[in-house]
């Protein structure tokens, strides 16, 4: 077993070197710079003063030029400041990263405590009324924007109870009580769509584990339906829905953007979002490294514990 | 008669001699002198924090988008002049009502028409606890006029030809040429905050600063939020009232809305239709003002393109109706604007005018305009409309439906502002849908239509321009003739209008909401947020 | 052995004594049945879109904010346009997004997956390490960088979301085929020597299509719902064209003062949402003889 994380983990570099490329030529490719952006929609600057600052900003060198020097830098442990603020990056990701990582690990909680037992529930007692009204309700959640269902419990919140949470993030640390009455909201406006896939997803392989061979051959030897399930055909069954998760996780590293906009959260996801349209590149290639290694981490964790759930993976 | 009323002007003002009447009467006079419309609602005046006294409370106020930086000098978007207004001070500052104050300089004045003698106030004290001298003002001037990277050179200290040190309390601006405008860009301020020598070799200038404003600024978090606190020893007696100012970036209106009736945030700004919505909350005040924003869709015309002819683009100018505009875009709240905008003194064209001259319908003599220019069967073309704020969307949308009674296909684009910003400042769009900012004087609002300048040549071309224009826009910069300033920039709009060389549309109301317990704040014309610097805040 | 024989023997009989909807059974789906009619209905809807909406969904010849009423039977948005004409032809926007983004993930993805896990060896480790690179960019900021990168438009949308979700597909394959290729039959084919294609084309194509419908389907509704998404971010469809998901957007603003603009195109999304989804559960329970057996 720690072979085969070594090996996941030497097999990382590439994987974050690749990234690294590919998330440097998008950028550089995106029409419009930081130039434009200092210089204001409404132009005053003419196009000379615009190419002196491109070129004292190192945006005039030719692309694997800036991409050496990066590359240089950050393996050197700077990973640069940002164009707008000057700020160093790593500081701008340092306070935001929490925020996000929160967002998605809560969302994700609460979505697993109820999606699983609920999926086992509809597949155990399948086509039963709990089942249908089980499904319906995954169906709807399913159904609807994010974006809407966050605007919708701001609306009600603040109408009903005059209580929004609050825009200033609360660490967890410092105040844990106040943290989580602040990021309940959020993480649970995200945590609807993340139920109805993984009770579908639990739903889904729990038939299909429950149908297999050796299930039915438990079945026939007489052990009790609850041992069944739980002891074997669940352990099955959670492996393809331990993948979603963990991706539906990674995913959340970036994905909760809209979340956090509406909410007024600074998370990486919204920096993100803040830095492309501004492109604010050191910032940018910086969050979305970091967001990848934690993403990629999460995979990894993921693989082994497929690795040790499904011992067959192993050999493969 | 030439000259002398405006350098009157100047000098009445250095000395204080003017009473508050005689300045709204000669406001607009320099071209800063703007007075906001009626239908702003005026508190009965701000509680202001006794002689002496402590400032108290803490606001937050949301802003649409977030602070970029907060760099000193250079060009700067909106957002980054949000970000910064409340540390620094300029030399001259606007009142309520856009007259020009002193400021840092208690007076200034104007021995021959070439140069301006600044007086500084004594004793100011900057956040770090030096005094203000001469020399920190010609180190921010200097910097002004020629902006350390990353700022990028504005073309409204042009005309200055050097700074001087006279004394420590007196500084003097020599000017290459005659320039009624200095003043006006000073009061401003955007442009011309004063900081403290060598402040560039100190501090990160994009995160930090150091100024004499009467908040001083303690946190800066990239894209959420920007801290400022009372600066205890500004020059000003009794301000600032607000103890602790918190500006956070609130992108999603609805968010600002529930943050607002929460009490997250104490104030902000909203949309019209949203507006209403916080009409019935009887903790929050809304207010509606005018701010410098004229909403205009410019022409290409540096290609071959059907409007080279003027004909294509009066015909365009005759289906569009702006009424129309106002009432589904901006619920009735906004008013028809020339290139002047409404409010801006008493330069621009009225309302009731533009309607029955310039912005008249006539879809049938629009058709035979186009057929005279051999475009009876119309032509496509792609209109770029900046993404967000979404009304300029709006608007291009109105405008795409209009113009398909001459049979043109318009392709509405919405982009982001990065990319906008770029195609615009590069001419790469055939129709751009866009909103001028505040300008310091009137000529700002037309210099894009004097053929040579840098964007006349990206915009136009060769395909539009206007002896007769560039005539008239030569003379007004080169006379303090107050009178003659105001014909001359009456004609040049009404060549703009006449031979459409861009199509201005509407300028809309801004609103803006407060929770009740902050007092004294009203909608700045210039679109920033200033009237916070001098507002209070009922104590928890 | 005899587990295998049998194995093949069912699943053979599955798909090939009749066709499925021939057997009177698999008739009794009510969820799949739903699904099918709401999903017919929205693609009758989106082919006849001019002749079902009673005004130009562009045209501007309303009042704005109108509640419902007969003559606009969705009320009107803030610019003075039908709403029920613009939901109308905001069919076609939301079922183009969804149907053109899965069809690219699901090639994409399926073909990555598919060669990854049956091949295995360096093939496999070569494939899922560049899955795991665009894998490792979040989802929603890959599609920026991509939207904003070819420009924000709806074409550019839905290839942003294809190759957002194509990693996806191909984790969720080559798991799967991993683990049929593990199982007894296959290697029984093995055994008795059939080709890499008959293998790939008889056994493990037909055992992952039941994973591959069920996210098939959560992936078409979600990448409506990703492409409404995007619209809130500025990158999707763009205005004046009616999707769904923009209209949504827009209509936040106005939720207090007309709720009407934000009910009928959230009702348009989550009906054929949800739609897709029942059909999609019908599917599989119809396709996938396994789940058929008990």
């Amino acid at each position: 077993m720690g072979l085969f994380i070594l090996r996941r983990l030497l097999m990382l570099i590439p994987t974050l070197l690749g990234m690294s490329v590919l998330i440097f030529l998008m950028l550089r490719l995106l029409p419009g710079d930081i130039v434009d952006i200092i210089v204001g929609a409404d132009p005053q600057a003419d196009s000379a003063a615009r190419q002196r600052l491109r070129e004292a900003m190192g945006l005039d060198d030719p692309i694997p030029v800036q991409y050496v020097r990066w590359l240089g830098d950050l393996l050197r442990g700077d990973p640069g400041v940002s164009l707008r603020s000057g700020k160093p990056v790593g500081q701008i990701l340092w306070q935001s990263l929490p925020i996000t990582v929160e967002l998605a690990v809560l969302a994700v909680l609460m979505a697993t405590v109820v999606a699983i037992p609920l999926g086992v529930i509809s597949a155990v007692k399948r086509d039963t009324g709990m089942d249908f009204g089980a499904r319906v309700a995954g169906l709807i959640g399913l159904s609807l924007p994010n974006f809407w269902i966050a605007t919708l419990l701001l609306l009600f919140t603040s109408t009903q109870f005059g209580w929004v949470p609050k825009t200033r993030y609360i660490s967890l640390f410092d105040d844990p009580l106040g943290n989580l009455k602040q990021m309940w909201l959020p993480a649970a406006a995200i945590a609807v769509q993340l139920m109805a896939i993984e009770m579908r997803m639990t739903r889904t392989t729990m038939l299909e584990v429950l149908n297999q061979d050796y299930i039915r051959t438990a079945r026939a030897k007489g052990l009790r339906d609850q041992v069944v399930v739980y002891r074997h055909a669940l352990r099955n069954a959670l492996i393809p829905v331990i993948t979603v998760i963990g991706f539906q996780l990674g995913a959340l590293m970036g994905s909760s953007a809209i979340i956090e906009v509406i909410f007024g959260l600074n998370g990486v996801g919204y920096t993100l979002l803040q830095a492309i349209f501004n492109r604010d590149y050191p910032l940018v290639q910086a969050a979305v490294l970091y967001l990848a290694i934690v993403f990629v981490l999460i995979n990894l964790v993921v693989d082994v514990l497929y690795a040790v759930l499904d011992p067959r993976i192993k050999q493969a | 008669m030439e000259q002398g009323d405006g350098l009157q002007f100047l000098k009445d003002l250095a000395r204080g001699r003017l009473s508050r009447r005689e300045l709204l009467a000669r406001a607009g006079a320099l071209g800063v002198g703007a007075t906001a419309l009626s239908g702003v609602v005026r508190l009965p005046g701000a509680v202001l924090a006794q002689d002496g006294g402590q400032a108290v409370g803490e606001v937050t106020w949301a802003l649409e988008s977030a602070v970029p930086n907060v760099i000193p000098f250079g060009a700067i978007a909106l957002a980054q002049w949000w970000g910064k207004e409340f540390m620094y001070d300029s030399l001259m500052e606007f009142d309520q009502d856009m007259n020009i104050q002193p400021a840092l300089a208690e007076s200034f004045e104007t021995p021959d028409e070439l140069t301006y003698i600044f007086h500084l106030r004594q004793g100011v004290k900057f956040h770090d606890g030096t005094e203000m001298t001469a020399k920190d003002v010609k180190y921010s001037l200097d910097n002004a006029i020629s902006p350390p990277e990353p700022g990028a050179p504005v073309p409204y200290f042009g005309n200055i030809a050097s700074v001087d040190i006279v004394d420590d309390y007196t500084v003097k601006i020599t000017m290459k040429t005659v320039d009624p405008t200095l003043p006006g860009v000073f009061a401003w301020a955007g442009y011309s905050p004063i900081v403290p020598e060598g402040i560039y070799d100190r501090i990160n200038v994009l995160s930090e600063g150091i100024g004499t404003g009467p908040f001083r600024l303690v946190e800066y978090v990239q894209d959420d939020r920007i801290v400022y606190e009372a600066f205890p020893d500004y020059w000003k007696p009794g301000v600032p009232c607000i103890q602790k100012l918190t500006l956070k970036a609130l992108t999603d209106e609805q968010a600002r809305v529930a943050a607002l009736r929460a009490g997250e945030i104490d104030g902000g700004t909203f949309s019209a239709d949203v507006i209403r919505t916080l009409e019935r909350d009887e903790e929050i005040e809304i207010q509606r003002g005018l701010t410098s924003a004229p909403r205009v869709i410019h022409f290409n015309t540096v290609n071959d393109v059907p409007w080279r002819d003027v004909r294509v683009r009066q015909a365009i100018n005759l289906v569009v109706n702006r009424q129309e505009i106002i009432d589904k875009v901006y619920g009735g709240e906004a008013v028809m604007t020339g290139p002047i905008p409404p409010g801006y003194g008493d330069w621009f064209i009225p309302e009731e005018e533009l309607a029955s001259t310039f912005y008249a319908q006539d879809v049938e003599r629009a058709k035979q305009l186009m057929a005279e220019a051999g475009y009876a069967d119309g032509f496509s073309v792609t209109l770029q409309a900046i993404a967000a704020p979404r009304d300029h969307t709006q608007i291009a949308e109105i405008v795409q439906q209009a113009v398909k009674q001459l049979n043109i296909e318009v392709t509405v684009e919405p982009l982001e502002i990065g990319t906008f910003a770029k195609n615009i400042g590069e001419g790469a769009f055939e129709w751009a849908a866009t909103a001028r900012g505040m300008r310091g004087d009137p000529s700002g609002y037309v210099v894009d239509f004097r053929s040579g300048t840098a964007l006349h040549q990206v915009w136009f071309g060769d395909g539009w321009k206007n002896d007769e224009l560039d005539a008239l826009y030569d003379e007004a910069l080169a006379t303090l003739d107050v009178a003659r300033r105001h014909e001359l920039y009456r004609r040049i709009q009404e060549i703009v209008l006449t031979e459409v060389a861009n199509l201005y549309t509407v300028q809309p109301y801004k609103f803006q909401a407060a929770r009740k317990r902050v007092t004294g704040w009203f909608v700045w014309y210039a679109g920033t947020n200033t009237s916070l610097r001098e507002a209070c805040v009922a104590a928890e | 052995m005899s587990q295998v024989t049998e194995a093949m023997t069912l699943g053979r009989v599955g798909r090939q004594v009749r066709p499925w909807w021939a057997l009177p059974k698999r008739w009794r789906n009510p969820i799949g049945i739903v699904g099918a009619i709401i999903v017919l209905l929205t693609v009758v809807t989106a082919v006849f879109a001019p002749v079902i909406a009673p005004y130009d969904p562009d045209a501007q010849d309303h009042d704005r904010l109108l509640p419902p009423s007969w003559s606009n039977l969705m009320g009107t948005d803030e610019l003075g346009r039908d709403t029920f004409s613009r939901i109308v032809f905001g069919a076609r926007v939301s079922l183009q997004v969804g149907v053109i983004a899965v069809v690219i993930a699901l090639v994409v993805g399926a073909a990555l997956g598919v060669a990854a896990g049956f091949f295995g060896g360096r093939l496999d480790a070569w494939l899922m390490r560049v899955v795991d690179i665009l894998f490792a960019f979040p989802g929603l900021v890959l599609a920026i960088v991509i939207a904003g990168l070819l420009g924000a438009s709806r074409t550019n949308a839905m290839i942003a979301i294809g190759v957002v979700y194509a990693p996806a597909f191909a984790r969720v394959v080559r798991g799967s085929v991993l683990s049929v290729m593990s199982e007894p039959y296959v290697e029984a084919g093995r055994v008795v020597g059939a080709s890499n294609a008959r293998l790939i084309a008889q056994h493990v194509l037909p055992n992952i299509v039941a994973p591959l419908i069920v996210m098939t389907t959560v992936y078409l509704s979600s990448a409506i719902l990703a492409e409404a998404g995007l619209s809130f971010l500025g990158l999707g469809t763009q205005p004046p064209e009616p999707s769904w998901g923009g209209m949504l957007n827009l209509a936040r603003t106005y939720m207090e003062i007309s709720p009407w603009m934000a009910i009928f195109p959230g009702l348009a999304i989550m009906i054929v949402v949800l739609g897709f989804n029942f059909l999609g559960d019908g599917l599989r329970d119809v396709l996938d003889p396994r789940l058929k057996m008990n």
